[in-house]
């Protein structure tokens, strides 16, 4: 308890109060702008820290994190354009809220949930960190392949217009995760003799191609051409503050994607954009009506937010009870702590438990103050909205190009960004699902990595996929998730011929 | 009034279709020649999964194709209407983006972005000039500050005296 006080006595100091509110600030800032994200973020303030006390430097990099997070959602839901990759998820249902016109109400519940989120993670973190660390090690080629399984379930909700081209689009993203050197036996795979190639295609360029440049493009063709302006993103209603009784009434929602959010954050290498992947696959799977998810449905922009900012909190937790990084931003914190003399691990929890309590209130402040910032920041980008749509598409265009460029400052995901920007349009054109295409091309390398990993553990064999416990929960959960809608639409038409 | 009836926009989607099932085949085929080392357990291989992947697109492929083909005519509009005039302004904007792409390295991102910019306005037919101009102004310069010298991004710098004088802004 003593501790507690302690921690509370260094965070709530006003100095400390104040850099919790300037990292929480710059987090949104850079989580807004493609291409930025929370690593570039967290690495760009760490200077700043090393003359702070260890404590409030540490905290302030956190608050960044949290920011950042929540501040991917802000582009994701007014241009499509994901700031962050864990917010793509945030684009299936928050923009479509916004081109109904309610971008304010679909800002709001983003960072509302990002709080909640964040708050949860750090609760479970206070409760169980060495606890959830240890089931962070149980983690292995199984179950990261049932998880990315698990993640690849929601193809089936997101194509409900068209379950066939839905599949198709995700096989062609996992066939592009193909493309690189074999991560296993260093072979070059589809890369034509090009060394570009060699590292494979980011999902970054991909994803801002196909999705920001591609609606840019119909919505050139649309408006420059006089026609209906369907679908188009015109008002900006004012950034709205969820009440308590609306959060309470999906409180399920909130809490099931926090903690999905938080157990994925401690598994190492996961992420955010996992998680968030996971949590929007659950919600589809629990609703009543999955086949509205994508079309605007808020518990679709809830789960995706309040998991991925429930796995900032979780990345801590093997970070600071095991010294392994759960995630690149998680990878940066800890070489703040070594730049001031400390070293995460078992031992830093008994000789700074101020240290881990200072954490978890700092991840609680920084949610808290992310419903204000977050208010103020999104109604300044929520501006851009006004302006006459032809400049609002050389903005997009040249922003998605900085984005990509900005990756590893190679002009070669420029090209990629163009090339996908192509195959975005006609994919939006003919029906076919982006979201699955992206969710493929992400998952995939997973997939496939964990697959036969397991599989030369295991000699060969594909039982050890169901005869470890944790793996085979997560398949029957995938197939469950997966299996789901058709199940629902096999029984609705059964109705309806009834 | 509805769009009108284009016969030919789901033999669009054929052709693609068919592009792709090609495209598809020849990555199939250079699937299979994969080398490297080969580890005895590892039962898939490196051409194990793209192959599985590719083999379940084909089916997938071909029962899309073959439900596009059944609602042939159905669609009102296609890809390509080639008197539509949106559709004009967006080709002549995508040649100007691609334009702009592979000349980025050449003009620098500061003129790449300025010339791209107004001419992009142009194409889509924004009437003020000014205004346009003020615009893509600040947009390049905003851009130019935050990117290059808030978070210290090397943005394309362009060739000869471009790249010197862009280091004086980034």
């Amino acid at each position: 308890m003593e501790q507690i006080f302690q921690a509370l006595t260094i965070v709530m100091s006003p100095i400390a109060l104040m850099f919790l509110m300037l990292g929480t600030a710059f987090g949104i800032i850079c989580g807004a702008l493609p291409g930025l994200g929370p690593s570039m973020a967290v690495i760009l303030l760490l200077p700043f820290t090393y003359n702070m006390n260890p404590i409030v430097g540490i905290v302030t990099l956190v608050a960044v994190n949290v920011g950042a997070q929540a501040g991917g959602s802000i582009s994701s839901i007014l241009l499509r354009v994901p700031g962050t990759p864990s917010a793509i998820a945030t684009t299936f249902d928050g923009y479509p809220m916004a081109l109904q016109g309610k971008a304010g109400r679909a800002l709001g519940i983003a960072i509302t949930a990002s709080a909640v989120g964040s708050i949860v993670s750090a609760l479970s973190m206070l409760v169980a960190a060495p606890l959830l660390a240890k089931l962070a090690l149980k983690f292995q080629s199984a179950e990261y392949f049932a998880l990315a399984l698990l993640g690849l379930s929601c193809i089936s909700s997101l194509g409900s217009k068209n379950q066939l081209k839905s599949l198709f689009s995700a096989c062609l993203g996992l066939l592009l995760s193909t493309v690189g050197l074999d991560a296993i036996n260093g072979v070059a795979r589809f890369t034509f003799d090009q060394p570009w190639l060699f590292g494979g295609i980011d999902y970054i360029p991909v994803m801002i191609g196909a999705y920001a440049l591609a609606e840019v493009y119909k919505n050139i063709s649309d408006k420059c051409g006089n026609r209906l302006n369907e679908g188009e993103l015109t008002q900006y209603d004012n950034f709205e503050f969820i009440k308590l009784k609306e959060i309470l009434s999906k409180w399920i929602t909130y809490i099931r994607a926090s903690i999905i959010g938080t157990i994925v954050g401690i598994i190492p290498a996961a992420g955010g954009s996992i998680a968030a992947f996971i949590a929007y696959s659950e919600e589809v799977r629990t609703s009543k009506n999955p086949e509205l998810f994508g079309t605007g449905v808020e518990e679709g922009i809830i789960a995706a937010e309040a998991s991925n900012n429930g796995a900032v909190g979780g990345s801590l937790v093997p970070t600071l009870t095991l010294g392994i990084p759960g995630s690149p931003v998680a990878a940066i914190i800890m070489a703040a702590f070594m730049l001031h003399g400390l070293t995460p691990g078992p031992l830093l929890l008994k000789q700074q438990p101020t240290m881990l309590y200072s954490i978890f209130i700092g991840i609680i402040i920084a949610s808290l103050l992310l419903l204000f910032l977050g208010k103020f920041i999104s109604k300044e980008f929520a501006k851009i909205l006004k302006l006459p749509y032809p400049f609002l598409a050389v903005l997009i265009m040249v922003l998605g190009i900085v984005g990509a460029y900005s990756l590893r400052n190679n002009f070669t995901d420029v090209i990629i960004l163009f090339v996908f920007s192509f195959i975005g349009y006609y994919f939006n054109k003919y029906k076919y699902s982006t979201s699955s295409f992206v969710l493929g091309l992400i998952l995939g390398k997973i997939a496939e990595n964990s697959l036969r990993k397991q599989l030369i553990v295991n000699n060969g064999s594909w039982m050890g996929f169901i005869t470890r416990p944790i793996s085979l929960v997560i398949l029957i959960v995938s197939i469950m998730a997966f299996l789901n809608p058709y199940i629902k639409q096999f029984k609705e038409k059964k109705k309806a011929l009834v | 009034m509805g769009a009108p009836e284009v016969k030919g926009a789901n033999h669009m989607e054929l052709v693609f279709n068919l592009i792709i099932g090609i495209f598809l085949l020849v990555l199939l085929a250079l699937s299979t020649n994969f080398g490297g080392m080969k580890i005895s357990t590892d039962k898939i291989g490196p051409g194990g999964f793209p192959q599985m992947v590719i083999v379940i697109s084909l089916i997938l492929l071909a029962m899309i194709s073959y439900n596009s083909y059944k609602e042939r005519g159905k669609r009102k509009k296609g890809l390509f209407d080639i008197h539509d005039k949106g559709l004009k302004i967006m080709l002549l904007n995508i040649g100007l983006f691609g334009v702009y792409i592979f000349t980025l390295n050449y003009l620098g991102f500061i003129i790449g972005t300025l010339l791209f910019g107004i001419a992009s306005l142009w194409n889509m037919g924004y009437k003020g000039k000014a205004k346009g101009i003020l615009f893509v102004l600040i947009l390049t310069l905003s851009i130019t500050l935050i990117f290059g010298r808030v978070f210290y991004i090397a943005l394309p710098r362009g060739l000869g005296i471009l790249r010197e004088l862009s280091y004086l802004i980034y």
